[in-house]
């Protein structure tokens, strides 16, 4: 029996899953995250998630923002968009730059809560 | 005349003998009992896991999460708890401080207090002050102008000193 070919189907697949992966996590937006001692925060994996990305632009510059992988130009913006996907409350995925201000998030924090979205979740960097 | 010339004959032989030397000499058709190697399956397998190892492998830093819920209407009018006196974290700016921020803890640390310190400071008080416990509340009231990065550090000390109630809270200019 030849297993060549099975071998190497498996590993084409094996491939294609870990790449689609790979662009699924794309909303991530490159920048340093808070980075505390004795981390608790742990590498989770939710289903129904949403990532809001606060993105450092420049000292008492307002951050760019981005709702998934949409850039989001302002608050109210956001909080139409927090608005639409609230009744099915998911997880909110904070990833906010550690240089911003902590009024800036803050002010987001306080939208999602006015939202009664209430599973919030802060993202640090690991190790 | 030359005695030594060959016959006809004799060279015709010499001269094919000589050619079929040659030709097994410098011949590129291989030997039937020669083994051969091929080559392909190999590189291919080894393209393979190389592309293989190249998708698997996680070129970002790796990140994890704190989990932050926030207080919903339902949370707050099912609650028939006794009220219990939180700990106050207070950072206030300070930007001629190294860590950005001046820390103390209302009733229990008044004078600043190194950030590095927060987490045993914090076990302290609820292992040893009596009323206090894992499910003491912790508010975390910041000024909006403390880095990110402070306050995600003291929300951080806060859950590794074990307490589950962390609330943010803002203050005002």
């Amino acid at each position: 029996m030849n297993m060549t070919p099975l071998i190497d189907v498996t590993f084409l697949l094996l491939t294609f899953f870990m790449l689609a992966s790979h662009f699924a996590s794309s909303e991530k937006v490159e920048m340093p995250l808070p980075r505390p001692d004795h981390n608790q925060a742990v590498d989770r994996k939710f289903r129904d998630r949403v990532v809001v990305n606060l993105i450092f632009t420049g000292p008492e510059q307002a951050p760019a923002m981005t709702f998934g992988l949409v850039p989001v130009a302002s608050l109210d913006e956001l909080s139409d968009r927090l608005g639409e996907i609230a009744p099915a409350n998911p997880q909110i995925i904070l990833r906010a730059d550690r240089r911003l201000a902590y009024g800036e998030v803050r002010a987001v924090m306080e939208l999602i809560a006015a939202h009664r979205l209430t599973k919030l979740q802060v993202v640090t960097e690991l190790g | 005349m030359v005695e030594n010339a060959p016959k006809t004959s004799e060279k015709r032989f010499t001269d094919r003998a000589r050619s079929r030397s040659f030709a097994a000499r410098y011949s590129r058709r291989r030997p039937s009992w020669a083994m051969t190697l091929n080559l392909t399956s190999m590189v291919d397998l080894v393209f393979l896991l190389l592309f293989f190892f190249l998708a698997a492998t996680r070129f970002t830093r790796p990140e994890g999460m704190l989990p932050a819920d926030l207080p919903g209407k339902q949370a707050a009018a099912a609650s028939i708890e006794i009220p219990r006196t939180p700990i106050s974290i207070r950072l206030a700016p300070a930007p001629g401080d190294a860590a950005g921020c001046r820390l103390t803890v209302d009733r229990f640390h008044p004078e600043p207090l190194a950030l590095a310190d927060l987490a045993r400071a914090l076990e302290k008080i609820r292992d040893e002050v009596p009323g206090f416990d894992g499910r003491t509340p912790v508010h975390l009231v910041a000024g909006d102008t403390v880095p990110w990065d402070n306050v995600v550090n003291v929300y951080n000390a806060a859950l590794f000193a074990g307490f589950e109630r962390i609330y943010f809270v803002g203050t005002r200019p």
